[in-house]
């Protein structure tokens, strides 16, 4: 009971609400974005790499803090860097790449803290980047976050086969002259542009989460990149706001309940696969 | 006498950083020829399959594939990795990985173009395969995957076709089955096919090659007891050592 009234109370301040209204469009932005890129990084099995991109922007907010340039920039420009170099480095001496995703995840993150630390007036904005605050996203903010999936959107329309292609098999790709190293630093770059829109929603923390496990349950059931997309982008909307609607009642952080909502229907979906298993081979 | 040489490598070495897995390898292979390269692991069978490829650069000698570098030759050259090596999770349908043998002649941006799909059906009817088109990729047994990636290698149209250990975990009958099929696709065109199982091959192949970091013989005569024992004998003593050190 006291859950749908929860639910009634967060539709009335929908309407009320501006910043609301901005949340949920935001969330719906944000799965997109995530629904379009999480595939790529689920098949190819990047989601370690995705975690390093991740930290390595809290490196870039502190430092962009720390000299009063826009927080959004610094975060664009250490994602976009830290991709390209931990793609560069792992292509080039993959025996590396475990222990350079472990580097840049641990230094960046120190960076941004010492940063911080040294920025005049420390204040509650960090912690909208470590954990995320969907209610604080602005109109400007939400341009952004469509203009961003609409590069990713064209980016993927026009060279989808190239991005399957290095995900499948890098090496055939390379063989039919696929430029493997671009397209993959391309992915890598737009994984990194998807984070740095998602940091908004749900945090630097919990940002890996909410880019592979809507992908991940959408794996399960669908059997081609494209469906798989859609399917992401659509349960990445169900959770941002069903996660965004349970916050509201109680004041829970809504970045830590979207995620625990996805880490919940990807742990039900996983039951309900082997379940449906057991009876194919019973 | 070897007819046009299509490919032709002389004086090779060729290593990962370490020391070299190929020494001072020279083979020719004839146009229309079907080749069998056998050797024990770690031999340098995929190495050199890696350097006709111009996937590894050697570190000595020559290559010329269809009288060119292997760089510029690629695009006439069809190649199927070992299935093993697969993801066989990923969410492809068997008719999306042999449209992947279009993408170096199909324009860069967007979509495959029709004339794509009739050559990557073709390729499948080739390989008796056409019935599995929408058939996701998990759902093939090994034989099935390992002929959707001949498939997609014939959709490259290639005049050489090189093959890494096709019959690595398939049962005799179905590897007889590839040889068949191997065997009818030499008649358009060259094949060189890497295995480690040598009393199999002979009876398809037209020529062995025996590699052991060097090429140990290659000949269209059946194998002796005695080239087997110095491919398979001795020379292993000697990997093992390599690898204590």
């Amino acid at each position: 009971m006291r859950g749908t009234v929860d639910v009634m109370e967060f539709l009335r301040a929908l309407m009320d609400f501006s910043f609301l209204q901005n949340a949920l469009l935001g969330g719906l932005l944000a799965s997109l974005g995530c629904g379009m890129i999480g595939p790529y990084v689920v098949v190819k099995r990047i989601s370690y790499l995705v975690g390093g991109i991740a930290h390595a922007v809290l490196g870039g907010v502190g430092v962009a803090y720390y000299f009063g340039w826009p927080p959004f920039g610094g975060a664009l420009v250490a994602a976009v860097l830290g991709a390209l170099l931990i793609g560069w480095v792992s292509l080039r001496w993959r025996q590396q790449e475990d222990m350079l995703i472990g580097a840049f995840w641990a230094g960046g993150m120190a960076v941004g803290i010492l940063f911080i630390s040294r920025a005049p007036g420390y204040n509650v904005d960090l912690m909208s980047y470590l954990f995320g605050n969907i209610l604080l996203i602005t109109r400007d903010d939400l341009l952004l976050m469509a203009g961003l999936d609409a590069v990713i959107f064209t980016l993927i329309m026009v060279f989808h086969r190239q991005f399957q292609a290095v995900c499948f098999d890098e090496q055939f790709a390379r063989l039919r002259g696929v430029g493997v190293t671009q397209f993959y630093l391309l992915l890598l770059c737009m994984v990194a542009l998807t984070l740095v829109l998602l940091i908004q929603v749900v945090g630097l923390i919990l940002v890996i989460a909410l880019v592979s496990l809507p992908a991940a349950v959408a794996g399960q059931w669908v059997r081609s990149l494209g469906a798989m997309m859609l399917l992401a982008t659509v349960l990445g909307a169900i959770v941002t706001l069903s996660g965004l609607g349970l916050s509201y009642g109680p004041d829970l952080p809504s970045g830590a309940t979207i995620v625990l909502v996805s880490a919940l229907v990807y742990f039900l979906s996983t039951l309900m696969m082997g379940i449906r298993k057991r009876r194919v081979q019973g | 006498m070897i007819a046009r040489p299509v490919i032709e490598l002389t004086g090779i070495c060729a290593g990962y950083g370490g020391p070299s897995v190929l020494q001072d390898v020279t083979l020719g292979v004839g146009a229309g020829e079907f080749l069998g390269l056998v050797g024990p692991n770690g031999g340098g069978k995929s190495t050199l399959l890696k350097v006709i490829l111009g996937l590894l650069m050697p570190s000595r000698g020559r290559v010329r594939v269809l009288g060119a570098v292997p760089l510029r030759a690629r695009r006439q050259v069809g190649y199927v990795p070992q299935y093993a090596e697969f993801a066989r999770d990923f969410p492809i349908s068997v008719c999306g990985v042999v449209l992947m043998g279009r993408l170096g002649q199909s324009p860069p941006l967007f979509g495959y173009r029709r004339c794509d799909r009739t050559i990557a059906m073709r390729s499948l009817r080739e390989v008796g395969l056409v019935d599995l088109c929408e058939r996701p990729i998990g759902e093939l047994s090994g034989g099935q995957f390992q002929r959707v990636l001949i498939a997609r290698a014939l959709a490259t149209e290639p005049e050489i076709l090189l093959l890494d250990e096709p019959a690595a975990n398939l049962d005799p009958r179905a590897e007889r089955d590839l040889f068949g099929l191997l065997k009818s696709l030499n008649r358009r065109m060259t094949i060189l096919v890497v295995t480690h199982d040598i009393a199999f091959v002979s009876e398809y192949v037209t020529r062995v090659a025996c590699l052991n970091r060097e090429l140990v013989c290659h000949t269209t005569e059946p194998l002796t007891a005695e080239t087997i024992e110095r491919l398979y004998g001795h020379p292993i003593r000697f990997v093992q050592h390599e690898g204590h050190g």
